[in-house]
């Protein structure tokens, strides 16, 4: 029919991704809710009731935030994610100030109670702007000077202010951006720079930080760096302790689970709730629950790609229904890669799985953009 | 839009692959971890929450040969507490001045040490505190408080036995004496309770968990008696009070089967707090120091002498004035005793009379003897640390070496030695292994452990031990050692002065020793006394035969039938009618016992026949089963030829029966100690290798 009407014939945002996230939050709650008794036993005045209500209460926040950002045009980003993003970096930068001067490292910033990670801010800014920046300069995106240099610079001030933070989270805001200017027609050639800028990134953290190497050295099941302690490499108690942990949770479990409650792992893995809810889940729902968890992402994926990027009305939508869909299946997948120990051990939450409102929230926040981007597609019949 | 869109979809879908290969390789892992390492992680899951709660064994006692605790195991509480719990904060004052009472200190200075504490959650506040002290606190139902459980070591008798008994260790494992000689035997093994663990190490209780109660220790059965030991102490220390000197010993052995009825030295310690005495105190002189024996080694050159045929007791030895020059070397005796027979030269302790004899015997002789009689070797005495000894072999001996020797210089011996080499003098030549423990025993009283063989080897003959043994009861009876008489009693003995040395060197000063027997005709005890650095005299004979003396003389009110010989009570009328036991094939001696042990009075001119008392009876008068009244002769006919079948045993004696067995060259193994209840083989059949008694 006309172009003028899809955006009134198609008013209704993509159900399928709103299920996938209920479906992920239901199996959260009550993954949450067992991790959470350690936390609650051990923390002195911790009260179990009160830490569930407060999952609750932020996965209520990420669904609000879905709920209004799949309500507003995605055509905001293209004026405030900028302003967003310089917003984000200087939080950043005062996170980091404010770290040096209390002697250690830190990614809050709090209000009263509520504590919000700048660095989750600058990652939802970030895809955005650069979402806007590669839709924007789509016709001379090969010109290195004009189109990828200033893609480039945003994005190595981010990653590089996150990383010296919080290096996986750097890598997979990374990672994403990399994949939206890949499918951006970004040439290849100079693509290859930012992996580099990447290895050089990831490379210098771990020089700085033996406890990190070791854990790399450990996954990779071999001696790199000479600064590691070699104590803690390929020991059980040391450095290889959560990822055994873990896995014995999965081991544990079986195909049904020992049973929601009953699981024991939840003792030994450090944030449980948080960075190993998904071997909590697969001990307590057993694998058949876990791997319905990582198709729910799969699917994320497909639906992101197909049926929201690929109809998407304009490429701003396209990238971002891209960028968007890439970071939150990658947290998902990586998430699970740590827990089954295909990856080195590193704290990353899963989306509207994992305990934590920072995460929730932007979560809800990226899939709420998402929606919305799929309000607005191509006529079908096309 | 449509065209330039083509190859974005074409990259799009490239990273759409990557991204379900990873999802692929998520699955397959999830697969491998359950199919290919699933029994592995899940046994280590199952190891890492269950954990055990020790439940600790107690540590077995050890009794005397009568069955007199020495050491035991009483539980001891330690107590801490955990001052940062509300619940205990609301009841701290009433717990301070309850515990301050209880223990007897001030409830201030109990509040001071909850609040001078180092660690937030946690202060000690007493070690070692007493049931009675325990039950009072648990009365209490303070909470926070933290109770370990452990026993310690009472030695019921402080310093009695010290250095027999040993000590522990704060571990509770054994650091000398029998605590660590047989310490697998006493410690005994813990048990445990399971129960979760979580990561902090925190244990939950599991209800129905799998419970391994603790094995408690072994009770170890001393051939040590308390009532000896005691009267042998005190007569040491008085003895030593008298005489003076830096350390002494007394030590005393059943010459036939090699236990140690007493063992002391002087100074001696409290094994409650070792910890406050130093090694000096508590060392066990008796095994583990090597010193030159002197004079009471002359035994070994006289019974190589008789061995070798080159002397006989009656036999006139020069010793001249009193001194006689050998290879360059000139010896000196105390006295000049001029031509004395060689029996003499013993029991004066000629040491020119006895150097003359030994060269005419010969240093391979002389060595051999030696050897023969455990010197220069460990006993194998069932006591840590125990020293060999210094016999140098003969290609190390200098020409004055042959005389040096024979009268106990360029050798080094332990008082126990010299004791076991006297006890084969006693027991008619054989080599006994001197041992401290009659048995091990578990909870239940089985028998888990007994000392094996008695005897090591013989060393000379009976006829040599048989000869040899009047020169020393004349030692004695008219020689150096008159100081050991006792009245109405045969005692043989030597006496022994011998210079200080440490380490190959001589120290001044002297030791003095005094070893012997009694009674000389059936030794019951072989006894050492040894004195280092006495000042009131430097003879064993005026120094140590007194000591040796008291210990007999008091002694013999625990030897009933050697008390009786010299204070003979007048018998009760026998029993006017005892049936006649079968003492067929039995050895003529132990016949005679059986006899007597069944009321039927028995003299030895009963028997007929070849005499000596291996042989077996061939007839007896009346047969067995007759009634014998007081008056009915009894006759015994020896056999020509040593018993070939087993004997009845079943009534005599443990130590008898043992005795019996071993001259008959069978092995015993003796279940309990007493008297004989069962015997395996039955009597009648011939003779085993190895033959198993019960006793009660």
């Amino acid at each position: 029919m006309s172009l003028a009407l899809p955006i009134k014939n198609q008013p209704t945002a993509d159900r399928t991704v709103v299920r996938i996230v209920f479906v992920l939050a239901v199996i959260g709650i009550m993954a949450v809710y067992s991790a959470l008794a350690f936390l609650a036993e051990t923390k002195a005045g911790g009260d179990l009731n009160r830490l569930l209500l407060r999952h609750v209460t932020f996965v209520g926040g990420g669904l609000a935030a879905m709920l209004v950002l799949s309500r507003i045009d995605y055509k905001w980003t293209e004026r405030f994610a900028k302003i967003g993003l310089i917003g984000s970096i200087l939080l950043l930068v005062g996170v980091l100030i404010t770290g040096v001067a209390a002697k250690g490292a830190t990614r809050w910033i709090r209000f009263g109670t509520v504590g919000f990670q700048p660095s989750d801010f600058a990652r939802f800014f970030l895809i955005c702007y650069v979402s806007v920046l590669v839709a924007r300069k789509q016709t001379y995106i090969k010109d290195f000077k004009r189109g990828f240099l200033p893609i480039l610079a945003w994005i190595g001030v981010t990653v590089a202010l996150i990383g010296s933070q919080n290096l996986s989270t750097a890598l997979l805001l990374l990672a994403t951006t990399l994949t939206i200017c890949f499918i951006g027609q970004v040439s290849l050639p100079q693509l290859s720079l930012l992996v580099v800028g990447g290895l050089l990134l990831g490379g210098t953290m771990l020089m700085f930080s033996p406890a990190r190497a070791a854990r790399v050295e450990n996954q990779l099941g071999m001696r790199i760096f000479s600064h590691t302690d070699s104590t803690q490499v390929f020991d059980d108690a040391g450095e290889g302790y959560q990822g055994r942990q873990a896995e014995i949770a999965f081991a544990m479990g079986g195909l049904g689970g020992v049973g929601p409650g009953k699981g024991i792992q939840r003792d030994f893995l450090p944030e449980a709730y948080n960075d190993f809810i998904y071997a909590i889940i697969g001990e307590e729902y057993g694998s058949v629950v876990a791997v319905v968890l990582l198709t729910m992402f799969l699917l994320l994926l497909y639906r992101g790609f197909r049926r929201i990027a690929f109809v998407a009305r304009d490429p701003l939508g396209y990238f971002l229904a891209i960028g968007l869909t890439t970071t939150l299946v990658l947290y998902g997948f990586v998430h699970a890669g740590v827990n089954l120990g295909l990856f080195p051990v590193t704290g990353l939450p899963m989306p509207f799985v994992s305990f934590g409102g920072s995460s929730l929230v932007t979560s809800g926040a990226m899939v709420g953009v998402l929606l919305n981007v799929s309000r607005h597609r191509v006529q079908a019949a096309s | 839009m449509k065209k330039a869109r083509r190859p974005l979809q074409r990259r799009a879908l490239f990273v759409l692959a990557c991204a379900s290969v990873l999802y692929g390789a998520l699955v397959a892992r999830l697969v491998w971890l359950h199919v290919e390492k699933g029994p592995t992680l899940r046994t280590a899951g199952a190891r890492q929450v269950s954990s055990f709660v020790t439940l600790p064994a107690m540590r077995g006692p050890i009794v005397d040969a009568n069955g007199r605790v020495m050491v035991t195991a009483v539980p001891r509480y330690d107590v801490a507490l955990d001052p940062s719990l509300p619940a205990f904060q609301e009841q701290a004052g009433v717990f301070y001045s309850r515990y301050a009472n209880l223990t007897g200190t001030t409830a201030a200075a109990v509040r001071h040490k909850v609040e001078s504490r180092s660690s937030p959650k946690y202060v000690v506040l007493g070690h070692g505190l007493d049931e009675r002290q325990m039950e009072t606190i648990r009365l209490w139902e303070t909470k926070g408080l933290i109770v370990t459980t452990r026993y310690e070591r009472r030695y019921t008798y402080g310093e009695t036995m010290a250095h027999v008994l040993g000590h522990v260790g704060r571990d509770g494992h054994g650091l000398a004496g029998l605590e660590v000689q047989y310490d697998a035997y006493l410690q005994g093994h813990n048990g445990r309770r399971a129960a979760q663990r979580d990561r902090r190490g925190r244990l939950k209780a599991l209800v129905g968990g799998r419970v391994v109660e603790p094995q408690h220790g072994n009770t170890v059965v001393l051939t040590l008696d308390l009532i000896r030991q005691t009267m042998l102490e005190e007569e040491l220390a008085r003895g030593v009070a008298e005489t003076g000197g830096r350390w002494a010993s007394a030590l005393a052995m059943d010459p036939k089967t090699g236990a140690v009825l007493a063992m002391a030295n002087l100074p001696t310690y409290d094994p409650n707090a070792a910890g406050r005495f130093d090694a000096f105190h508590q060392r066990n002189h008796a095994v583990t120091d090597q010193i030159e024996p002197g004079s009471t080694f002359k035994l070994v050159a006289a019974a190589a002498a008789l061995e070798a045929g080159t002397v006989r007791m009656d036999e006139a030895i020069a010793t001249g004035d009193g001194w006689g020059v050998f290879a360059g070397r000139t010896l000196r005796d105390a006295h000049a005793l001029g031509t004395v027979s060689f029996e003499d030269v013993i029991a004066q302790s000629s040491n020119v009379g006895t150097a003359r004899v030994a060269t005419r015997t010969g240093k391979q002789a002389l060595y051999r003897m030696a050897r023969d009689l455990g010197f220069g070797e460990p006993t194998g005495v069932d006591l840590p640390g125990e020293a060999s000894g210094r016999l140098r072999s003969l290609n190390r001996w200098s020409s004055q070496s042959v005389a040096s020797v024979a009268i106990g210089y360029e050798v080094a011996a332990t008082p126990l030695q010299v004791l076991a080499a006297y006890c084969a003098l006693a027991n008619g030549g054989l080599l006994v292994t001197p041992h401290v423990v009659a048995e091990v025993r578990d909870v239940t009283g089985r028998v888990v452990y007994s000392p094996g063989r008695d005897s090591v080897r013989r060393a000379f003959s009976q006829a040599t031990a048989r000869t040899l043994r009047p020169a020393f009861e004349r030692v004695v009876a008219a020689g150096t050692g008159q100081n050991a008489q006792i009245e109405g009693l045969d005692v043989a003995g030597k006496t022994g002065t011998a210079r200080r040395s440490d380490r190959g060197g001589y120290v001044g000063g002297y030791r003095s020793s005094f070893v012997g027997f009694f009674p000389a005709d059936n030794p019951q005890v072989a006894l050492l006394v040894v004195v280092d650095g006495p000042t009131s005299s430097i003879y064993g004979g005026q120094v140590s035969a007194p000591i040796f003396q008291r210990i007999a003389t008091r002694w013999l009110t625990t030897l009933p039938d050697v008390a009786e010989r010299i204070h003979p009570v007048h018998p009760l009328p026998a029993p006017r009618v005892a049936p006649m036991p079968r003492v067929h094939a039995m050895p003529v001696q132990l016949a005679m016992e059986r006899l007597r042990a069944r009321g039927v009075a028995v003299s030895p001119d009963a028997v007929e026949g070849i005499s000596g008392p291996h042989r077996p009876v061939q007839q007896q008068s009346p047969v067995a089963g007759a009634a014998v009244r007081p008056g009915t002769p009894v006759r015994l006919v020896a056999a020509t030829a040593t018993p070939s079948r087993m004997p009845d045993l079943v009534g005599l004696s443990a130590r008898q029966a043992r005795y019996w067995l071993a001259t008959l060259g069978v092995d015993v193994r003796m279940d309990g100690a007493g008297v004989v209840r069962a015997q395996s083989p039955r009597a009648g059949t011939p003779l085993p290798e190895r033959a198993t008694l019960t006793a009660r």
